[in-house]
C-alpha cells in the first residue's frame, strides 16, 4: 500500500527544506506523490524530488509523481529536466513532448 | 511577476535600470546632437539589451517585449541596414521615454498604458525596413521558453545532424551554468535566467543531475545540479553574459562558442541511466570534432564548470573590464540615513563636551582644549564626508526634463534643444527627489511662456530651435540651479498691467523692473491671457517657489526684454543641517531658519504701533507689518506689554507674508542638526522640526511660514506714516 503525498502549490526555494523533511519521514514505504496542484516549482524543490527518486530507487521502494501539473511539467522542461528524473513516468514525458 | 523573496536582487536591477537608462539617454542625446558614432550606437543598444535581460529574469514580460523591439531596430542601424534619420532619431527618444515609463511601472508593480506600446510598436517596425518584422521578433521575445525536440540519435553521432540547423552551422555559444545556495536565497532561479537567454535565440538545456545524492544525505538549501544550456545564433558573448549579469556573484557561468565544443558531457560517466536530461525536446547539437587549441571561452564565477569544456581563454578587454571590481558599491539608503543621524548625534555630543569644558576654566593651551579642537575638526569633517554620501549628481534629473522639454514642445508646436551644464554637481538625495515637480513645472514653463513661436523667433532674427539650458554649481555651500531660456524674455510693461487689472498692485505702484519680475511668483498671477493647457493655472510659480522655500531655497530671477529669462534656485546642499538663529523665548531656546529673517531690530528704536486691544504693528520703510510674539504664539506666556527688553525679528516667508516675531534674546547664529518631529512624534503647526543643542536640551525650529500664517495681516486701512522709523543703523543684524 503506497503512501499518498500532495505536493504544495508553490514550491519555490523556501518551500525546498520542508518538502524534503515530509519526505523523508515517510521513507521506507513505497510513495505516491500528487503534484496536480502545484503551480509553482523552483529548483531546490524539484531537486529535493530528485534526490527522493534517487533515494527510493536505493532503497528499493517505488517512488513516483502523478498526476502532474502543467506547471510542473513546465517547471522541469525550463530547466533541461525530464519528468522522469523526478519520478514521473515516460509516458508523462513522453505527452509533455507531444503537447510541448 | 516577481521571483518572490527576492527584494533586494530587484531593487538592485532597478537601480542598474536607471544607470542603463541614463547611459541610453545620453546616446540618444549625442546622437540627436549629431555627435553620436557607431560606438554611441552601440552603448545604447548594449544599454537597452541589459534591461531586457535583466527584466526577462524577472518575468517582466512587457519591459521584455518592448526593449526587444527597440533593439532590434537598433541592431539595424548599428549593423548599417538602415540610417539614423531625423525622424528615426525622435522615435528613439519617445521609445527611450516609453522604456522609463515601463520600467518605473514595472518597480511600482504598476500597470503601464500599452498604447503607446502599440503605437511605437507600428512605428519601429515601419522604420525598421521592409526584410524585418520587429513584431515577430517581439512575438519571439515574449513568448515563453519552448525548447526543440531532441534528437539523441544525432547526439551520438554529429555526422547525422541536419545541415540546415543552425547548430551544425556552428553559430552559438554553449554555456555551462552551475548555482550557488545564495542565488536560491536572493530568489532567483536558473529558469527564469534560461528563459531570457531564449530571447536571444533558440537554446537547448540540459541539467546534469548526476551530482544529486539521495534524499538522506541532501541539503536542500544547496544546488547540486548543473546546465549546459547550446544557444544558437550570432549574438555576442558580452550580450549573452548579461543575462546573468545579476546573478554574477553567485553563479559560475562559462560560456565557449559553439563550433569550439568538443562533445557533450559523456552521459556514460553519469551514474543513472536519465541523469543528464535534455530539454524535453530539441534538436541535438553537432559539436564540431576536436577543437582548437586556443577556443575562446569567457565567463565569470566561483569555480570552473565541469563539463568537458576548452581552458578558458584571456576574456576579451570589454569583459575584462566588465567583470573587474567594482569601483561604487550599492548601500541601502536607510544606512546611510542611520549613520547619518549618528554622526549628529556625535556632533552633538561634541558640542556638549565643549560646553562642559568651557565651564571648567581651562588656561588656554591646555592638553584637554586643544584636543577637544582636533576632536571638533575631526566631527566636522566626518559630517561633510557623510553628508557627501547622501548627495547624488543632478544629472538623471536634468535627463528627466529633457522628456518633459521634448513633450512641452511638442505640445506647443516648438522646436527646443535642451542644453545640459553642471549636471556632475551633486545634491542631497532628498533635495533631488523634491526638485522633480518644481523643475518640472519652470521647464514646461520656459517652453510654454518663455520661447516664442518659431515664426517670431525667426521674424526677431533668432535661430528656429530656441533653447532651454538648465545649469547647476556649488556656490558658498550651496548648489545653485539655473533654468534659462532664450526666448522673449519678460514684457514687463504686460506684468505690471495685468498685476493692476488682478488688483494684485495698486495702480501708479512706484516698482522697479525686480518688484515687476516678483509679481510672477504672486498666487494667481499668469502672464498668459488664456490658460495654457500645458502649464494651466492651476499651479503657478508662486507654488513653485512654496517648494523651493520648503526645501530651504530661494528663488530669483533675471530677464532681459527680447533676449531671454534665467530662473536661478538656490539650495542647500542638504536637508539634514540648517543655518539657524537661536533665539530665547519664555525661558525656551528655539531656532529660526537664518533663511527667512531679513533683519533683528531693538524694539526701543522701531516704531511700534498699537492699533487695538492687543494688536501691535511695526512701521518700517513705510509699510506696516503686524507684530506677533513667539512665545504667545505658542501658548508660552501672555504677549508682552513692554517690548523693549525684547528683540524684533522680520521675517519674510514664501508667500511674501511678513511679519515681526517678538523674542526675549538672541544666542547665536549656527548649524543645527536637524531632528524630525514627523517621524518621532506628529506635525505641529508652526514648527518645522527640532534639534539637540550643546547643552543637551531640546531646541524647537520655528516654520516661519505656519507662524506667520497665524498673524493678522495689518488692516489695508492703516497707512504707514511717511517717515521711515528706522534708520540703517538701528538693524542689529541683517540676514
Amino acid at each position: 500500500m503506497s503512501e499518498g503525498y500532495n505536493l504544495q502549490t508553490h514550491l519555490d526555494s523556501a518551500a525546498a527544506p520542508a518538502l524534503a523533511a515530509d519526505l523523508k519521514a515517510l521513507r521506507g514505504r513505497p510513495v505516491r506523490v500528487d503534484g496536480g496542484a502545484v503551480r509553482f516549482a523552483g529548483t531546490l524543490s524539484l531537486q529535493v524530488l530528485i534526490a527522493a527518486r534517487r533515494q527510493w530507487l536505493e532503497d528499493g521502494r517505488d517512488f513516483s509523481v502523478h498526476p502532474l501539473s502543467d506547471a510542473l511539467g513546465a517547471a522541469c522542461s525550463d530547466l533541461g529536466l525530464s519528468l522522469t528524473d523526478i519520478g514521473g513516468s515516460q509516458d508523462d514525458q513522453n505527452d509533455m513532448e507531444r503537447t510541448a | 511577476m516577481t521571483t518572490g523573496g527576492s527584494d533586494d536582487f530587484r531593487a538592485s536591477f532597478f537601480e542598474e535600470c536607471d544607470e542603463l537608462l541614463e547611459a541610453m539617454h545620453d546616446g540618444l542625446g549625442l546622437m540627436q546632437d549629431g555627435a553620436g558614432d557607431g560606438e554611441t550606437v552601440h552603448v545604447i543598444f548594449r544599454a537597452v539589451h541589459s534591461i531586457k535581460g535583466g527584466a526577462g529574469a524577472f518575468g517582466l514580460d512587457a519591459l521584455v517585449s518592448f526593449a526587444h523591439q527597440l533593439e532590434t531596430v537598433l541592431e539595424r542601424l548599428r549593423s548599417g541596414k538602415i540610417e539614423a534619420t531625423p525622424d528615426l532619431l525622435t522615435l528613439f527618444q519617445q521609445c527611450g521615454d516609453y522604456l522609463s515609463d515601463l520600467v518605473t511601472a514595472a518597480r511600482a508593480d504598476a500597470a503601464v498604458d500599452p498604447g503607446p506600446a502599440d503605437a511605437l510598436g507600428r512605428r519601429l517596425d515601419a522604420a525598421s525596413g521592409p526584410d524585418c518584422d520587429t513584431s515577430e521578433a517581439v512575438s519571439q521575445a515574449a513568448d515563453d521558453f519552448v525548447p526543440l525536440a531532441l534528437d539523441l540519435d544525432a547526439l551520438e553521432d554529429p555526422q547525422e545532424s541536419d545541415a540546415d540547423d543552425p547548430m551544425s552551422s556552428g553559430i552559438g555559444h554553449h554555456i555551462t551554468f552551475t548555482a550557488e545556495p545564495e542565488l536560491f536565497s536572493s530568489g532567483n532561479e536558473p529558469a527564469l535566467l534560461f528563459r531570457a537567454l531564449a530571447t536571444l535565440g533558440p537554446t537547448r538545456v540540459g541539467a546534469d543531475v548526476s551530482d544529486v545524492p539521495p534524499l538522506s544525505l541532501l541539503d536542500p538549501t544547496m544546488s547540486h545540479l548543473s546546465w549546459e544550456i547550446e544557444l544558437d545564433g550570432d549574438c555576442p558573448a558580452d550580450i549573452v553574459l548579461d543575462v546573468f549579469d545579476f546573478v554574477s556573484d553567485c553563479a559560475s557561468v562559462e560560456i565557449a562558442p559553439l563550433e569550439h565544443i568538443a562533445a557533450p558531457p559523456d552521459r556514460s560517466t553519469v551514474p543513472a541511466s536519465d541523469d543528464i536530461a535534455p530539454a524535453a525536446g530539441a534538436d541535438a547539437a553537432a559539436p564540431a570534432e576536436g577543437q582548437p587549441p586556443n577556443s575562446e571561452t569567457v565567463g565569470w564565477g566561483h569555480e570552473p564548470a565541469r563539463a568537458a569544456l576548452p581552458e578558458p581563454a584571456v576574456a576579451p578587454p570589454q569583459l575584462s573590464a566588465r567583470i573587474a571590481a567594482p569601483q561604487t558599491i550599492r548601500v541601502d539608503f536607510e544606512r546611510v540615513d542611520k549613520l547619518i543621524n549618528l554622526v549628529g548625534e556625535l556632533v552633538i555630543k561634541e558640542a556638549m563636551l565643549s560646553q562642559a569644558v568651557g565651564k571648567l576654566t581651562l588656561n588656554t593651551g591646555n592638553e584637554v582644549l586643544q584636543e577637544l579642537d582636533g576632536l571638533k575638526q575631526l566631527a566636522g569633517e566626518i559630517q561633510e564626508g557623510v553628508m557627501a554620501i547622501r548627495a547624488q549628481p543632478i544629472k538623471p534629473l536634468f535627463q528627466r526634463m529633457g522628456r518633459t522639454i521634448r513633450e512641452a514642445a511638442a505640445m506647443t508646436n516648438k522646436r527646443v534643444r535642451l542644453v545640459m551644464k553642471g549636471e556632475a554637481a551633486e545634491v542631497d538625495k532628498t533635495v533631488l527627489e523634491r526638485l522633480v515637480d518644481p523643475l518640472t513645472h519652470m521647464v514646461r514653463n520656459a517652453v510654454d511662456h518663455g520661447l516664442e513661436d518659431t515664426e517670431t523667433r525667426m521674424a526677431a532674427g533668432k535661430p528656429a530651435e530656441g533653447s532651454v539650458t538648465l545649469s547647476a554649481a556649488h556656490r558658498s555651500g550651496r548648489v545653485v540651479i539655473e533654468i534659462s531660456d532664450d526666448g522673449g524674455g519678460i514684457n514687463r510693461d504686460k506684468v505690471r498691467q495685468l498685476a493692476e487689472k488682478k488688483g494684485l498692485i495698486a495702480p501708479d505702484a512706484p516698482l522697479i523692473s525686480s518688484d515687476i519680475d516678483a509679481l510672477l511668483f504672486m498666487p494667481g498671477f499668469s502672464s498668459k491671457d488664456e490658460v495654457s493647457e500645458l502649464s494651466g493655472r492651476g499651479v503657478g510659480l508662486d507654488v513653485v517657489r512654496s517648494e523651493i522655500t520648503a526645501l530651504g531655497g530661494r528663488m530669483s530671477i533675471q530677464s532681459e526684454l527680447g533676449v531671454g529669462t534665467v530662473f536661478s534656485i538656490s539650495l542647500p546642499l542638504t536637508l539634514a543641517v540648517l543655518e539657524g538663529m537661536v533665539v530665547n523665548v519664555a525661558g525656551q531656546t528655539m531656532v529660526v531658519p537664518i533663511t527667512a529673517i531679513q533683519e533683528t531690530l531693538q524694539p526701543a528704536s522701531a516704531r511700534i504701533h498699537t492699533i487695538g486691544p492687543g494688536t501691535k504693528v511695526l512701521s518700517i520703510r513705510e509699510t506696516l507689518m503686524p507684530v506677533a510674539d513667539l512665545g504667545a504664539h505658542f501658548g508660552f506666556r501672555e504677549p508682552p506689554e513692554e517690548l523693549d527688553d525684547h528683540v524684533l525679528l522680520v521675517i519674510e516667508t514664501d508667500t511674501d507674508r511678513r511679519c515681526a516675531l517678538i523674542v526675549d534674546a538672541l544666542q547665536d547664529q549656527r548649524q543645527v542638526v536637524i531632528k524630525s518631529l514627523e517621524t518621532n512624534y506628529s506635525q505641529i503647526d508652526g514648527i518645522s522640526a527640532a534639534t539637540i543643542l550643546g547643552d543637551g536640551r531640546i531646541a524647537l525650529i520655528v516654520d516661519p511660514e505656519g507662524v506667520a500664517g497665524g498673524v493678522s495681516p495689518v488692516p489695508a486701512t492703516l497707512v504707514a506714516p511717511a517717515n521711515p522709523d528706522i534708520v540703517e543703523g538701528d538693524s542689529l543684524v541683517t540676514a
